[in-house]
């Protein structure tokens, strides 16, 4: 598999330019991303036993996606379960939550992955403008999203990621 | 293409002789087709094992690719996807390689022309052409779809693959040829080997031929001597005959009786031998004894060598027997007896001499028949040549070159040898070598001298010639028989058809009319068969076919003697079979 640092490439709209991505697009890719990244990771399967059947992605903080994201996701499944999004308040409650992707928030107190120590959680931010401390968070290389995953806070947390996505990541901390 | 039966004896019509039916062209032609075709199919279905495997091989590569370039193809990663891609590459035969995302939209890929790759697919059964084939795999990570690998493969090249079976090929059509050439030469064979058999055949033939004209060369020479002494004999019978009308006195009567019944007596021995010789038969082997064959030959060699030729016989008692066709030996003896006279144009004498001759370990034990002349003897260097047919000295007209050819080829027929010795102005001696034998002559019919008494039982004699019918009557009726004549065969059968009133039908075998002796004998029997038949001929020609039926036969001329003794055996045959068979 490829090395560690790789570039990636806008694939929805490649012919739309590679050095300056519009906003929105970057924003279509990460909700792409967003939905694209739970193949790739292994829950346990106490992250499953509540009522709600579904696979949840929530968003907590400042909404990037808007209808993109509930577009991708729309159809989809999940180890057999509908995908669905829940957008969370500033102290939402994140049980139930399979993915939780983390916008920035001028909100002081803002900590969205505190209460989240131990729970299987795949946390998703953005990097410099998103709160740290996630797991995967996204990263903004040459005009194209890439990412760089704390595979140690994963495992920490319960959840398994493939190596053909830590082998994607620009950088991979590992303890 | 069949077999002559009788010149293949020792066939069995087991499977020696199916395969040797089967063994033509056509079924070697039938044969290799069929090899060719099971080679043929033999091919088509590693063909078929080739394609599955291909097939199998393929998927494999075109799901460790899909497996691979999961998560580039997830996220994007083109740099990643295009090197998992160009990986293939190393692969000739796949052509075309594709990758597509979860909406079946084209992503990266590479294809060599002429092959090329859809701008859309969607997962499909793989797809067989004649030279390519297809496949499409999901790209899967957990249960999730995230897109579609397409892979092209050329299969091997036709001619790389009628390479690789040319050595089944070439196998399978040698093997063919071999058979073909095999079935052919075999044919071949057996078409000398008949070539062969037919030719065997007409060389008997020609031997027989060969066979029959040396006997009538022989009998010509004995014709003339017979013929002038019949003349004799006749003249002494019809002489005194006449003496006998002009006579009472019952000494002399009794003497001219005595010499007209001597001079019968030989003239029937000679022409008894001259019918004996001319039968026309093939080789057949009998045991003789020898002392009494070659002493009954006396009249016959000093009828037909002359009179400035004395014959001297030595044959010891204790003789050997020896197996051999006598009618043949007979021949034999006169020949070299005919070439001795020949030899001693101022006359002599000839020995006829046998002897035993013990044989060795490997050497039987043979009789040695030596005719030795005192005459012009044989050259050296013509010595190997007077057993050669038509080899002749002789003068055109005189003798036709066969009358040695038949001894030798008489001696050899019998397992023997020849051996001529000669000196030059003294003499030859020819010898017949023939094997000794362990068999004991066949038992001849004691003929008893004394004449049985009839008690006037009835006869009926069926004879068209007026003058034996009255002869043979008188002796019937001297026997103490009472006797009916009918003419011919059809007046015979008419009366014992109004009753079969008769012990003993006696009949002539040729007599005009639709039916003959032999046909009357065959009615009795079928129709009458409480009645005996017996037959009565001077023809050898016919004796033959009346042996051959079993009917009992008398030969002209007989004696009052014969023809009481043949009725009294043919009788008590009759009351012995009806005893046997009751």
């Amino acid at each position: 598999m490829a090395g560690v640092c790789l570039s990636l490439t806008v694939l929805l709209f490649s012919q739309a330019g590679m050095t300056t991505a519009p906003a929105s697009l970057e924003r279509a890719v990460k909700a792409s991303f967003l939905f694209k990244f739970a193949p790739f990771v292994e829950w346990p399967p106490a992250a499953f036993t509540t009522s709600d059947r579904n696979f949840m992605i929530c968003v907590i903080g400042e909404d990037p996606f808007g209808t993109v994201l509930n577009e991708v996701v729309r159809g989809q499944k999940i180890r057999e379960r509908p995908v669905s999004v829940r957008r969370l308040g500033p102290t939402g409650n994140t049980t139930g939550c399979h993915i939780l992707y983390a916008g920035r928030s001028s909100d002081a107190g803002y900590a969205p992955f505190a209460a989240l120590t131990g729970q299987p959680v795949l946390t998703v931010s953005d990097h410099g403008s998103g709160p740290s401390g996630a797991m995967i968070d996204f990263v903004m290389q040459s005009g194209r999203v890439r990412f760089q995953i704390d595979d140690s806070a994963a495992r920490a947390n319960g959840l398994r990621i493939s190596s053909k996505l830590l082998g994607l990541a620009l950088a991979v901390n590992r303890k | 293409m069949t077999d002559d039966p009788m010149a293949n004896p020792a066939d069995r019509p087991g499977v020696g002789k199916i395969v040797a039916q089967m063994a033509t062209p056509l079924s070697a032609v039938v044969i290799a087709l069929l090899l060719l075709i099971a080679g043929l199919a033999f091919a088509l279905q590693l063909e078929q094992i080739g394609r599955a495997e291909k097939l199998r091989q393929t998927t494999v590569q075109a799901q460790t690719l899909a497996s691979g370039i999961a998560a580039p193809l997830a996220f994007s990663d083109d740099a990643v996807l295009k090197e998992n891609l160009n990986a293939l590459r190393a692969d000739p035969q796949i052509v075309a390689a594709a990758a597509y995302d979860s909406e079946g939209r084209f992503v990266a890929g590479y294809a060599r022309p002429p092959a090329t790759f859809p701008k859309m697919v969607a997962v499909k059964q793989p797809e067989t052409l004649p030279s390519a084939l297809t496949v499409t795999v999901p790209v899967m990570q957990g249960n999730t779809r995230l897109g579609t690998v397409f892979l092209h493969s050329t299969l091997d090249s036709l001619s790389r693959r009628l390479t690789r079976y040319l050595g089944i090929g070439v196998i399978v059509v040698v093997a063919s040829v071999l058979i073909v050439m095999l079935a052919a030469s075999y044919s071949s064979l057996r078409e000398a080997h008949q070539k062969l058999q037919a030719e065997a055949a007409s060389r008997r033939q020609a031997e027989e031929a060969l066979r029959q004209s040396q006997k009538m060369e022989a009998m010509g020479q004995l014709t003339g001597g017979v013929a002038h002494d019949f003349n004799n004999l006749l003249m002494v019978a019809s002489g005194g005959l006449d003496l006998m009308e002009r006579t009472s006195d019952p000494a002399k009567q009794e003497r001219l009786k005595a010499g007209i019944r001597q001079a019968i007596d030989r003239g029937s021995k000679l022409t008894r031998q001259l019918l004996a010789f001319a039968r026309r038969t093939p080789l057949h082997p009998e045991v003789i004894d020898l002392r009494e064959r070659l002493g009954g030959m006396d009249a016959l060699l000093e009828r037909s060598l002359g009179e400035s030729i004395e014959v001297v016989m030595h044959l010891p008692d204790d003789l050997w027997r020896i197996e051999v066709d006598a009618s043949e030996l007979e021949v034999a003896i006169l020949n070299i007896a005919l070439n001795a006279r020949d030899a001693m144009p101022r006359g002599g004498v000839i020995v006829i001499e046998a002897t035993n001759v013990a044989g060795a370990a490997d050497v039987p034990d043979r009789v040695n028949i030596t005719v030795t002349d005192s005459g012009t003897g044989i050259a050296p260097d013509l010595v190997a040549k007077i057993f050669e047919p038509f080899y002749t000295t002789k003068g055109v007209g005189q003798g036709t070159g066969l009358g040695l050819s038949q001894v030798y080829g008489f001696a050899r027929a019998s397992g023997g040898d020849i051996l001529v010795d000669s000196i030059v102005d003294k003499g030859t001696a020819i010898t017949l070598a023939l094997p000794r034998t362990l068999l004991i002559p066949r038992q001849k019919h004691g003929s008893s001298q004394t004449m049985a008494t009839f008690n006037r039982q009835r006869i009926l004699l069926v004879e068209d010639d007026d003058s034996v019918a009255h002869a043979v009557g008188g002796m019937l009726h001297e026997l103490g028989f009472q006797t009916e004549r009918a003419t011919n065969g059809e007046e015979a059968w008419q009366r014992l058809e109004r009753q079969p009133d008769f012990d003993l039908v006696l009949s002539d075998m040729i007599m005009p009319g639709n039916v003959s002796g032999i046909d009357l004998a065959r009615k009795i029997r079928e129709e009458l068969p409480d009645l005996s038949t017996m037959l009565m001929t001077g023809y050898s020609a016919a004796a033959a076919s009346a042996a051959k039926e079993g009917v009992a036969l008398l030969s002209k001329p007989f004696s009052i003697e014969d023809l009481s003794s043949q009725i009294a055996a043919t009788l008590d045959r009759k009351a012995d079979g009806e005893r046997r068979f009751d």
